[in-house]
Parts: structure tokens; sequence; C-alpha cells
């Protein structure tokens, strides 16, 4: 899961220059990480719904699960389970 | 390798205005009391007293001039503090208008039958909406103009620390007896205020923003023709509407009179959900939606040159 997620964020936001393998599992993904922001925030949400048939609904969630891939990935599978 | 993303590469806009009302809260306090004791109109007197001064401090008059040169082009110094005058005369009007509403409810927001309808049709296909605006007429009123459609409502306004003017959002669904509950999102909580706008919109509510000043970071925003030169708009607007496949209905409103507003759609779109994703990347990719709205304000600046609110020079 930790690929596609990659993959569908270099799609979905346009990453240019930006590899699967060069994002790292637990590099945060707003700010000095990865430094997406709040509007890639709403192309995220969509597309995690979209693939992955799970809603982040509310700020309390996104905080949860926008730190790192890896914690994108535990929240989506949590919900799923 | 460099990520086109990182913050490091991003250019950021230092915010050229701010939501602070240029007067100390017990200004507000006298105009609300006087409202609430004797009405509009001594409030409006007031008014007179308080737009004389502002006419006369440099500073102030500075903000206004930087639109006024390019509605009216240059003109003399009489001319230019007349155009001040009236700016701010109906800027202040506008502003007790709002305390009006807030304090006694009163206010007549009215509109076409046939915008009504284009909103209603809208509305119904799509079960949420995005009303676009700007800081023009009686803008923060235009809840009230909603009043027809029986949808959650949802307004994102800017909350700074300092504010002391207050805010209204009376507003009234069909068949309510009371005001009801307004979403308010301040796009400077957390995430610019995204996931509420996405949870407003998943609520199937009317969505209202305005689109004519920037906020934070330059990546988000288009430069576009204006009043005869080149500002920069945001594009979260229509960024969130191509990801939501929400339909925008573009919105101004003049003031016709004590407590009184005409409400008009003048334009709606719909931007496709791959917008951004194709050969134009990003950005640029939404300027020909943020240019139909530069242009649609700029006709409401022709026919209205007293009623727009941007008091800060946004052709910088």
């Amino acid at each position: 899961m930790h690929t596609k997620l990659k993959e569908l964020l270099i799609e979905e936001l346009n990453l240019v220059d930006v590899t699967v393998d060069e994002i790292e599992n637990d590099e945060p993904l707003f700010g000095e990480g990865l430094g997406l922001d709040s509007l890639d925030a709403v192309e995220i949400v969509v597309l995690v719904q979209k693939n992955f048939n799970v809603e982040i609904k509310n700020m309390d969630e996104g905080k949860l699960a926008f730190q790192s891939i890896n914690s994108l990935v535990d929240f989506i599978k949590e919900r799923q389970a | 390798m460099q990520k086109q993303a990182k913050p490091k590469t991003a250019k950021t806009n230092q915010k050229q205005w701010s939501s602070r009302s240029l007067a100390p809260a017990f200004f507000h306090r006298i105009f609300y009391a006087t409202i609430k004791m004797t009405g509009r109109q001594t409030a409006y007197f007031l008014l007179f007293f308080v737009v004389c001064f502002y006419c006369l401090v440099p500073n102030i008059r500075k903000r206004a001039s930087y639109y006024i040169n390019r509605r009216f082009g240059k003109c003399g110094a009489l001319e230019n503090i007349i155009h001040t005058f009236r700016l701010y005369w109906k800027f202040g009007q506008t502003l007790v208008d709002r305390s009006v509403l807030r304090i006694l409810g009163k206010f007549n927001a009215v509109g076409t039958e046939n915008d009504k309808a284009t909103l209603r049709k809208l509305y119904a296909e799509h079960k949420k909406v995005i009303l676009l605006t700007g800081h023009t007429g009686c803008w923060q009123m235009g809840i009230s103009y909603l009043d027809f459609l029986d949808a959650p409502k949802a307004v994102v306004m800017l909350m700074e620390k300092g504010n002391v003017d207050q805010h209204s959002f009376k507003w009234k669904a069909p068949g309510e007896k009371g005001p009801q509950e307004i979403t308010i999102i301040n796009p400077a909580g957390p995430m610019g205020g995204t996931l509420e706008i996405l949870d407003a919109l998943k609520q199937k509510s009317v969505l209202c923003t305005t689109a004519d000043r920037t906020l934070g970071s330059l990546k988000h925003t288009v430069e576009v023709d204006f009043l005869g030169g080149k500002i920069r708009v945001p594009i979260s607007p229509y960024k969130i509407a191509a990801a939501t496949e929400t339909p925008v209905a573009i919105s101004f409103s003049n003031r016709t009179g004590p407590g009184e507003g005409h409400f008009r759609i003048v334009k709606t779109m719909h931007v496709p959900r791959d917008t951004g994703k194709g050969t134009t990347r990003r950005a640029q990719a939404f300027a020909p939606y943020a240019q139909n709205f530069a242009d649609e304000l700029e006709k409401f600046c022709m026919d209205h040159p007293y009623q727009f609110y941007n008091f800060y020079n946004m052709w910088q």
C-alpha cells in the first residue's frame, strides 16, 4: 500500500522530479518534509476516498493521517478493517 | 534532486491586506449602541463625520487611492478626495447595515427570479454549490439572499486576532422561525480550513467564499488582468471545485439603499475534475476560471464604482 499511495500522490499532486523511492515512509508530508500544503490536502482527501474508500472527515482525523506515508497507511488500514 | 513541492522553492506572499478594522473597539461600540438605541439613521449621521475624518488622513486616503487611480484614472486633488469620500461613505454605510442586521435583524436582500432559478437548478443537480464573490457591495449579507435555498450554508471568512468588528450572518430558512446555524470556516486555521470546506461540501452545503484576495503562498495564485493591470488571485476555490466536482456560481451584490441589497448570479462555471493534471500543470491551469471571475469583478466596478472594498495595492 505504501508504494501505491506514493504513486498516487506523485500523480495526483503533480510532484515532478520526485520518485517513489525518494519519498521516505516516515517523512512529514506537510511543511518541512515533502512540502505539501493545505490545497494538496484537498487532493489527498479525495484520492484516499476514491482509491481506498476511506473518508478523512475532520481536522482531528486529518492531523492523525497526514503526518507521513506511514501514518496515512495506518489510518487507511484501520478504517478499512 | 529537488522536489518541486518543497517549501524552500515556493515563493511566499507577504499579505498586503488585513481583515482588521481601522477603527478602535470603542468606535464600534458607539455605533452598536447608537443603532440599538436610535436606529440606523443616527448611525449614518455619525458615520458622515468619521468618513470626513478618514478622508483627511493621508494614510487612509492612500489605501483607497490604488483602486481610485485604476478605476477613474489620474485625477486632481479635489476630485480624488471626492472619490475617496464616496468610496468610504458607501463602505461605511454597508458596515452600518451589517451591524443593523446583527443587532436588529433587518436586511432586505433581493434578487431576480431568474437568478434564484439558476441557483436552485445548480443546487438540485449537484447538491452542493460554491458561491464565489468579492469584497464588493454588501457581500457579507449574502447569506440573507440565500433564504430561498433550503440547504446548509457555510462561509469561508478570515478571522484575524484583534479584529474588533463583529460580523453578522443572520439567516432564516424557509418555514423556520429562528436564525439558523451557519458554519464559519477560518482559512487561517489548520490546513487552511480545507478539511472543514470539504466536510461542508460533503454535507451538501452552499459554500460562500471570496476570490479577490490572496492569502499566503504564491504557489496557489495566478495572475489575471483587472482594471488595466495585473493582480494575483487565489486558485483555491477553483481547485476545490475541481477536486470535489462542485459547480461554481459567481455572485455579486450592490447596496441599493438603507438596509437593502440587490444580489445577482453573474456566471456559473464547471471546473473539470482533471484540471491541472494535463500539460498545463498546477496553478496556471486554473487561470481561465480566475480570469472569468476577474472579468465579472471588473464589470461590477464599472457599474458600481464606489462599492469595491479592497483598500490596498492589488496591482503591486
